[in-house]
């Protein structure tokens, strides 16, 4: 039996629950498979933004999947699926943030395919552009957990406050603070940081010589 | 007329690709004529940097792996193990734990100074466990083997090892090693601990990098994160991560990693539960064959006399005889070794003195193969080693210095992301 999930099936999820989500909650193994393979995607990617590349993805994906399983009982169909599964991926990034669990260093297989399959001409600014952005994440790692992740939430995924409020189960006001002190302290960190700028203007220097 | 404050809301605006297009031209206007500004833009177009990456995503391998693991994981299994990770990971629980740990094996230390020592000469170096142990006794039961008659748990700060019924086990260093005789233990590590947590298996001893993982005398299977699984030479044999398993059969012949007898205790009925157990006969025979062939090596002189003596010195080092391993080592050295004989001859030595305690000698045979045998593997094992004995003495300045070295010469070394991590949560 292969189960196939609506990702907009929220409009009706309060009224009547999707049936994927009874077989998930009874352990159904296709149920359980149809949900991972649907969701696995939007975990990854909430994970990486927020803690960056680590090794320590496939742990971090696992760990969300598990805490969904564990809680799906209390999903009552308020939000889509994606949003729920968006939230408990947050706390377990926040969690393994906090914990300061962090290891820069991505395995092999762990680079994304499409770089590795197709390199482009220009493989010195993609090497910059990893540099910069793991600097950037070595930068936002001094930052306290959740303010960093209210920071990317807003600045990078480009979300509402009330969005970034509601997965990270605050208030507005919090919300919007801790965007607050997150800019000032990346701002500042930013500014402090040599190097950074220095890659940055070569990225942009390698970038205005392809364009022209 | 934009302000500076005005302008910044909008660069923001602009990064999150939310701006209005009168914004935007607004922003471009107040640039113009503002730097600070400018300089603030092209600090926070950075930040679009991490937006354009590309993302990281598991591959097929590690996507089945997941799903396996979710799928093992019924929901009420599901229920227990995290309740049991969240009560372990709780660091209040923790703290309280290991000071209530203390507290005890002060309590103990004292009445032991206060009373004769009879009942723990009857016990000679092992503690039979009718039961499960509670976990504020784990700091008491150290440097003691625990011969397991019924299933249980031990806690200690920083790990917890669910053992099966007839595992025979001892732990050391505070906790943070355990050798393994016989049986199976479950064990699940916190991050952040003193030094490197251990498990030494006849064969093989397993060093942890991530947190949970079962090891048995024939193999070892992760559960979650990673570990690394070396020889006694501490040459690495696997790095498995999670889901994934390993069993002796794979490494093929190994030298001994722990004495089969040295640190057992001798009371008769462990004896002759070690000579029933399936496990242990496997393992019995395997040591078997190990010491034919070294007599076997022994008795052929025609070899390569240097190899020779150096096996020997491991062998020696193995059973728990590091006397006997410099004297094979020093022998060596005088049979004309080639450079790399030499390079392994006095990595051995340095283990032999940290199997003694003596850690000074130790890090100075570490510092001079690390210094002396450059173009040998042996000198970058050297090298990672004297930082991680540098970063288990406390020596923070030195482990630091030792850590960036090794970093700097070997930036693509077997252990460079251990070096960075230690390097990162050095104090």
């Amino acid at each position: 039996m292969v189960l196939h999930i609506d990702p907009r099936a929220k409009s009706t999820a309060r009224a009547e629950r999707p049936s994927w989500i009874a077989g998930c909650c009874a352990g159904e193994p296709t149920a359980v498979a149809a949900m991972f393979s649907e969701y696995c995607e939007t975990v990854e990617r909430v994970i990486y933004r927020l803690v960056g590349a680590t090794p320590d993805l496939e742990d971090l994906v696992q760990n969300t999947f598990i805490e969904a399983m564990r809680s799906i009982q209390r999903y009552r169909g308020e939000a889509s699926f994606k949003t729920w599964i968006t939230s408990i991926a947050i706390h377990v990034a926040q969690h393994h943030l906090r914990a300061g669990l962090l290891r820069r260093h991505a395995p092999l297989d762990l680079i994304p395919e499409a770089r590795v399959a197709s390199p482009s001409p220009n493989l010195e600014v993609q090497l910059d552009e990893r540099r910069l952005s793991s600097r950037l994440h070595a930068l936002l790692d001094k930052i306290p957990a959740r303010q960093r992740i209210a920071l990317l939430l807003f600045t990078v995924d480009g979300r509402s406050v009330e969005e970034v409020a509601a997965l990270m189960g605050a208030s507005q006001t919090t919300t919007r603070s801790r965007v607050f002190f997150a800019r000032r302290a990346l701002r500042a960190k930013i500014a402090a940081d040599r190097d950074l700028a220095e890659l940055a203007e070569s990225i942009m220097g390698c970038r205005k010589e392809g364009s022209a | 007329m934009t302000s500076c404050r005005q302008a910044r809301d909008a660069i923001i605006a602009v990064v999150r690709q939310q701006a209005t297009e009168a914004e935007s031209l607004r922003l471009e206007v107040h640039l113009g004529l503002c730097a600070s500004c400018r300089s603030e833009k092209a600090r926070w177009h950075l930040i679009e940097q991490l937006r354009d990456q590309p993302p990281q995503r598991l591959g097929e391998a590690a996507r089945g792996r997941v799903l396996g693991n979710i799928l093992r994981c019924s929901p009420a299994g599901v229920e227990t193990r995290e309740r049991n990770r969240r009560r372990f990971a709780n660091p209040f629980l923790l703290t309280t734990t290991a000071v209530a740990a203390v507290a005890l094996v002060l309590a103990v230390r004292g009445f032991k100074h206060s009373t004769t020592q009879a009942s723990q000469a009857g016990d000679g170096n092992g503690a039979v466990v009718p039961a499960a142990i509670q976990p504020a006794l784990a700091q008491d039961q150290t440097d003691q083997t625990i011969q397991a008659q019924a299933a249980g748990t031990l806690e200690t700060p920083g790990a917890r090892i669910a053992y099966r019924a007839g595992s025979s086990f001892r732990m050391l260093e505070h906790g943070r090693r355990v050798e393994l005789y016989a049986g199976e233990v479950d064990v699940e590590v916190a991050p952040g601990g003193p030094g490197r947590f251990r498990v030494v298996a006849p064969r093989f001893i397993v060093e942890v990098i991530g947190t949970r993982f079962i090891v048995r005398p024939t193999g070892v299977e992760t559960m979650h994160g990673t570990v690394r699984i070396v020889d006694a030479a501490g040459r690495e044999l696997a790095m498995l991560h999670a889901g994934e398993s390993w069993s002796v059969e794979q490494a093929g012949q190994l030298p001994l990693a722990l004495a089969e007898d040295g640190f057992l205790p001798t009371a008769a009925p462990e004896v002759s539960a070690r000579t029933t157990s399936p496990t242990l006969a496997m393992e019995d025979s395997a040591s078997g064959g190990d010491r034919r062939q070294a007599e076997g090596a022994t008795k052929q002189p025609g070899k390569n006399r240097v190899d020779q003596l150096i096996a020997e010195a491991r062998s020696a080092l193995a059973a728990g005889d590091p006397e006997l391993a410099r004297a094979r080592i020093a022998s060596a050295l005088g049979a004309r070794p080639t450079g790399r004989q030499r390079a392994v001859a006095d990595l051995l030595a340095a283990a032999s003195f940290l199997v003694e305690g003596r850690y000074e000698d130790a890090l100075a045979a570490y510092r001079r193969t690390a210094e002396s045998f450059g173009r040998y593997p042996e000198s970058e094992t050297a090298a990672f080693a004297l930082a991680q004995l540098l970063c288990e003495r406390d020596s923070t300045d030195e482990a630091r210095a030792a850590l960036e070295a090794y970093i700097v010469r070997y930036p693509e070394g077997r252990f460079v992301q251990d070096a960075r991590r230690k390097l990162a949560s050095l104090p």
